[in-house]
C-alpha cells in the first residue's frame, strides 16, 4: 500500500454495499448455452459487419463481424457451432428495443484454433499491443464500452503520465471486478504492467475500494512491481472515471473534455485482464464476469459467454419465476430493467440484478425544491432545476444548467423525498437533444445538397454547351471496347440531360 | 410536515396562555377551510385529491396564517385569508412544488392590505384582560362585537413604536411604556422565544437547514445593530427586532419554504440575508409596523434570479470554461 495523498469529490453517498453476498464466493463456470444472442452493436461505436452467412460452421473465437470505423469492434464466436439466423432480436435496452444479432447454435464442442501467442511481452511494441487489443474485440467492460484500443492508441499518441486501473466498484451488489481481482490477481498485475509501458505511463494505480479487502490482499501477495495499489473510500460514486481521477490525483477532467487531455488513462480492471488475454495468449473477450445478485437465495458471480440469454443465466442461478421481481442489468443506481429476458448478456452486462418489486410503489409527487438532490450530486449540478427544465423540455434551460455535465449516477434519485425518477428525465433529455442535434446536422447536410444543386442547374443552364466539351474530351481519348462503353453511357446521360433541360 | 406542525406548538401554546382559546379556534377554522379550498382546487385541475391532501403541506398553511392574524379576527377573515393563499398563492400558479410566493404570505398580504382595521386588532399586552373561555371565543369569533374587540385590543409593540418615532419621540422617552417587556415587546418576546425553541427543533431534526433561518436573522440582527449603533435613540436594538412582531416565525416556519425560496447553497444565505435586511428597513423606515411578510414575498420574486447567479462551481469547470453547452452545442 502507498501513500498516495488522497483527495475527496464533492457530494455522493454512502450506500449499503450488499457486497457481503458475493464477495467470498467463487464464480462459477457456466454449460454453454444451446443459443448464443451476440448484438452487432455491444458499445458506443458503430455497429460490426457480420462476415458471416448463415448455416455457417464455426469455431470457437472465429471473427463473425467486422469492425466498420475507428470506433468500431469486431466480434468473435464465443464457442463453436453453427451460424442460424442474421436477424432482430430483443436486446437489454431501457426502451426494450430489438437490434441485429448473429444467432449462435452452438455444437457443445467447444472447437477452437490454436491461439497467436506472443514471443515476449516485454519486447512488444505499442502498435503491435493495439494491434491485438483491437484483433481480440476488446471494449471497456466497466462502463459505456469504449473500444481499448482507441484508449490505448490515444494514449500512445499523447502524453499520458498516470495510468488508472479502475478496481473501484461503487455500485451495491456488483462484486465481477472484486472477484476477477481475486481469482486473477497475477494477470491483473501483469495487464496494467503492460499497458503503463505501452502508453510510457510514469505511473500506474490500481485502485480498489476500502471493502474489498480480500481483493487488496490478493493483489499485495500477487507482488506488484512499480504499480501502486490504492484503498479509497466507499463513497458513492467514486468509481466513476472523473471521481475517481480527482480522488487519485486531485485533478480535474475538464468539462466537455476526456481524462486524455489531462494526461491520465482509466482503464477497468476486467479490462486490463481482457488486454493481457489478448496480447499474451491472443485470446478475444468472448466471456465475462458476471455477478448474480439481489433478492435471490443463492446469488454469486459466474463466467458468463457473451450471448448468452439472461433467462438461461438466471436458470443456472436457480430463478425461474421472476413475476415479481424487476431484473437489471447493472447496479441498483444505474442499472437498466431488462424488458425482455431472452435479451443477451453482452461486453458491457457487469450484473444482473433481482429485486423484488415493491408492494405499494408510491408514485412520484411532487417537487417542492427542496434542494436535498443538490448536496449529493458528485458534479455541482442543481437537479431540482434541471428537473424543471427537463420536465417542461426547454432544451436551451436544461443546456444553460448544464445537462451534459450529469454522470447519471442516480444520487439525486435517491435522495429525493418526493421519489421522482430525476436520473430519467436527464437522461431522456440528453438523448432527445442528441437526436435533435442529429436531424438537425441532416438537415443542414440536405439543404447544402439542395442549394448545390440548385446552382449546378443554374450553371449549366448559362453555359449549356459545356456540356458538349465534356463529351469531346472523352471521344478524344484512345479507344478500347472499355471506353467505348464510357463514352455511350456519358452520351446517354448527356442526351438525358438535355432532355429535362429543354435544349 | 408533520414535523413542523409539532414545531408549531410551543407558539401555540403561548398564544394560548397570553391571548385565550381564540387561536384554538381560528386553527380549526384555518385547517378546514385549507383542506376544502385544496380539494376544490385540486379537482378543478383535475387530480385526485386524496393523494395531494396527505402530505399535509395545505394544513401548515392554514396554521401559519392562522398564527399570523389576530386571535379574536372575525371567522371571515381567515376564510378568506386561506381561500386567496390556496386558491391565487398556490393553485393559480401550478399548485405544489410551482408556486412563486409563500402561499401563506400571500394571503396574508391581501388580508392586510384589504382589511387593515380588521388585521390590527391585536390584543392589548399591557393590560390584564380576563379572555373569554373556548364557547366565548367560538361567539365572539363568529359574530365579532365591535365593542368587546375594542374593549380587549390595542397596539402591538412595533405598532407603539411606528406610532412614537412618528410623534418625534426617543426611545429612551418610551422605554418606560407598560408595552415593553423584559428584553423586546411584552409578550411578544415569549411568542417569539416559543418560535425560536420549535425552529431549533426543526433544524437539531434536520427538518431545516441553517442556512436560511440563520441568514435571516443575521440580516435582521446585523442591520439592527448597524442602525443602534448610529444612533440608538432613533433605532431600536437586534435583540428587540429578533424578538419583535413575526421575526421568529418568518425565520423558522416561512423563509424556509423551499419552494419560494432560493436552493443553492449561497442562493440561502443571500436570500436569507436580504429578507431580514428587508424586514428592518421596513420597520424601521416603511409604512407598516411589520415588515416580515413583504420582505418575503419580495425575496420570493427573486428567488430564481438569486438561482441562477449562484450556482455552485461544476466539477471540471473553471469560469473559461462556464456554459461550454450554450457555445458549442447550441
Amino acid at each position: 500500500m502507498s501513500a498516495r495523498q488522497l483527495h475527496t469529490f464533492r457530494g455522493g453517498i454512502r450506500l449499503d454495499p450488499h457486497k457481503r453476498e458475493t464477495q467470498d464466493l467463487t464464480s462459477r463456470a457456466l454449460p454453454i448455452p444451446e443459443k448464443l444472442i451476440l448484438p452487432l452493436q455491444q458499445h458506443v461505436g458503430a455497429a460490426a459487419e457480420p462476415c458471416v452467412k448463415v448455416g455457417q460452421r464455426v469455431l470457437k473465437n472465429d471473427v463473425i463481424a467486422h469492425a466498420n470505423n475507428y470506433v468500431g469492434m469486431r466480434l468473435h464466436a464465443p464457442s463453436s457451432g453453427l451460424i442460424t439466423a442474421i436477424d432482430e432480436y430483443p436486446v437489454i435496452h431501457p426502451s426494450g428495443l430489438t437490434a441485429a444479432c448473429i444467432e449462435l447454435t452452438t455444437d457443445g464442442e467447444d472447437l477452437a484454433p490454436e491461439l497467436n501467442v506472443a514471443d515476449d511481452l516485454n519486447t512488444l511494441a505499442s502498435q503491435a499491443v493495439y494491434q491485438r487489443i483491437a484483433e481480440a474485440g476488446i471494449v471497456g467492460l466497466g462502463g459505456a464500452g469504449f473500444p481499448a484500443h482507441v484508449k490505448v492508441l490515444e494514449g500512445t499518441g499523447q502524453t499520458v503520465d498516470t495510468l488508472i486501473i479502475n478496481g473501484v466498484e461503487c455500485e451495491p451488489y456488483i462484486t465481477c471486478d472484486d472477484r476477477l481481482m481475486q481469482e486473477y490477481p497475477a494477470e491483473v498485475l501483469a495487464g496494467a504492467a503492460l499497458l503503463a509501458r505501452a502508453i510510457d505511463a510514469a505511473t500506474c494505480i490500481v485502485a480498489v475500494e476500502d471493502d474489498m479487502p480480500a481483493a487488496m490482499n490478493a493483489l499485495q501477495s500477487a507482488r506488484p512491481e512499480r504499480i501502486e495499489l490504492v484503498s479509497i473510500p466507499a463513497i458513492y460514486p467514486t468509481g466513476g472515471e472523473k471521481q475517481l481521477i480527482k480522488v487519485l490525483t486531485g485533478r480535474e477532467v475538464p468539462s466537455g473534455l476526456l481524462p486524455i487531455d489531462i494526461g491520465v488513462a482509466v482503464l477497468n480492471v476486467a479490462t486490463v485482464v481482457a488486454v493481457h488475454r489478448a496480447v499474451a495468449s491472443g485470446q478475444p473477450l468472448i466471456e465475462r464476469l458476471v455477478t448474480v445478485s439481489g433478492d435471490v437465495s443463492e446469488p454469486g458471480n459466474a463466467k458468463v459467454l457473451m450471448g448468452t440469454p439472461v433467462n438461461y443465466l438466471l436458470e443456472q442461478f436457480g430463478i425461474d419465476d421472476v413475476s415479481e421481481y424487476r431484473i437489471l442489468s447493472g447496479g441498483p443506481m444505474m442499472g437498466t430493467e431488462i424488458l425482455n429476458l431472452a435479451a443477451p448478456v453482452t461486453k458491457t452486462v457487469n450484473c444482473i440484478l433481482i429485486l423484488r418489486r415493491e408492494l405499494a410503489e408510491e408514485p412520484a409527487s411532487a417537487c417542492i425544491r427542496c434542494g436535498d438532490c443538490v448536496p449529493v450530486c458528485p458534479v455541482g449540478l442543481q437537479p431540482q432545476q434541471l428537473y424543471e427544465a427537463t420536465r417542461t423540455s426547454d432544451i436551451d434551460l436544461a443546456q444553460d444548467f448544464h445537462l451534459f455535465d450529469c454522470i447519471d449516477c442516480g444520487c439525486c434519485a435517491y435522495v429525493c423525498p418526493s421519489q421522482i425518477p430525476l436520473v430519467h428525465y436527464f437522461r431522456y433529455a440528453k438523448s432527445s437533444i442528441e437526436a435533435l442535434d442529429r436531424d438537425r446536422a441532416q438537415a443542414d447536410l440536405a439543404r447544402t445538397r439542395y442549394e448545390m444543386h440548385q446552382r449546378r442547374i443554374s450553371m449549366r443552364l448559362e453555359s449549356g454547351p459545356a456540356v458538349g466539351v465534356e463529351l469531346a474530351d472523352v471521344s478524344g481519348l484512345e479507344t478500347n471496347e472499355l471506353q467505348g462503353d464510357i463514352r455511350a453511357a456519358v452520351a446517354r446521360s448527356n442526351q438525358r440531360r438535355r432532355d429535362d433541360n429543354g435544349i | 410536515m408533520r414535523q413542523v406542525l409539532y414545531a408549531l406548538t410551543p407558539a401555540i401554546a403561548v398564544y394560548v396562555y397570553l391571548f385565550g382559546c381564540g387561536i384554538l379556534l381560528q386553527l380549526v377554522i384555518a385547517i378546514v377551510s385549507a383542506l376544502v379550498f385544496e380539494a376544490v382546487a385540486l379537482r378543478l385541475r383535475g387530480l385526485a385529491p386524496h393523494a395531494y391532501l396527505r402530505d399535509g403541506s395545505v394544513i401548515v398553511l392554514g396554521c401559519l396564517l392562522a398564527l399570523a392574524i389576530p386571535p379574536y379576527a372575525p371567522w371571515w377573515a381567515i376564510v378568506v385569508g386561506v381561500a386567496v393563499a390556496v386558491l391565487i398563492g398556490k393553485h393559480a400558479f401550478g399548485g405544489l412544488g410551482h408556486n412563486i410566493f409563500n402561499p401563506a404570505m400571500v394571503g396574508y398580504i391581501f388580508l392586510l392590505l384589504c382589511y387593515p382595521a380588521t388585521l390590527s386588532q391585536w390584543p392589548e399586552m399591557s393590560k390584564i384582560i380576563d379572555y373569554p373561555g373556548l364557547w366565548g371565543s367560538a361567539k365572539m369569533i363568529m359574530t365579532s362585537p365591535t365593542e368587546m374587540l375594542d374593549g380587549i385590543s390595542g397596539a402591538t409593540v412595533l405598532d407603539y413604536v411606528k406610532t412614537q418615532a412618528a410623534l418625534m419621540r426617543m426611545h429612551s422617552e418610551m422605554a418606560s411604556a407598560a408595552t415593553f417587556g423584559m428584553f423586546a415587546g411584552r409578550g411578544w418576546e415569549w411568542i417569539n422565544l416559543a418560535y425560536l425553541c420549535g425552529g431549533g427543533w426543526l433544524l437539531w431534526r434536520r427538518v431545516v437547514t441553517w442556512r436560511l433561518p440563520l441568514s435571516f436573522l443575521a440580516g435582521l440582527a446585523g442591520a439592527a445593530l448597524l442602525g443602534y449603533i448610529v444612533d440608538p435613540e432613533l433605532h431600536r436594538g437586534a435583540v428587540f427586532h429578533l424578538f419583535a412582531g413575526g421575526a421568529m416565525m418568518a425565520a423558522f416556519f416561512v423563509v424556509t419554504d423551499p419552494v419560494s425560496s432560493a436552493t443553492t447553497p449561497l442562493g440561502m444565505l443571500l436570500f436569507g440575508f436580504s429578507a431580514g435586511l428587508l424586514t428592518y428597513l421596513i420597520r424601521e423606515f416603511g409604512g407598516y409596523p411589520d415588515g416580515v411578510a413583504f420582505a418575503v414575498v419580495t425575496m420570493n420574486a427573486l428567488a430564481p434570479l438569486i438561482d441562477r447567479f449562484t450556482q455552485p462551481r461544476l466539477y471540471g469547470k473553471t469560469s473559461e470554461t462556464e456554459h461550454p453547452s450554450s457555445t458549442t452545442l447550441r
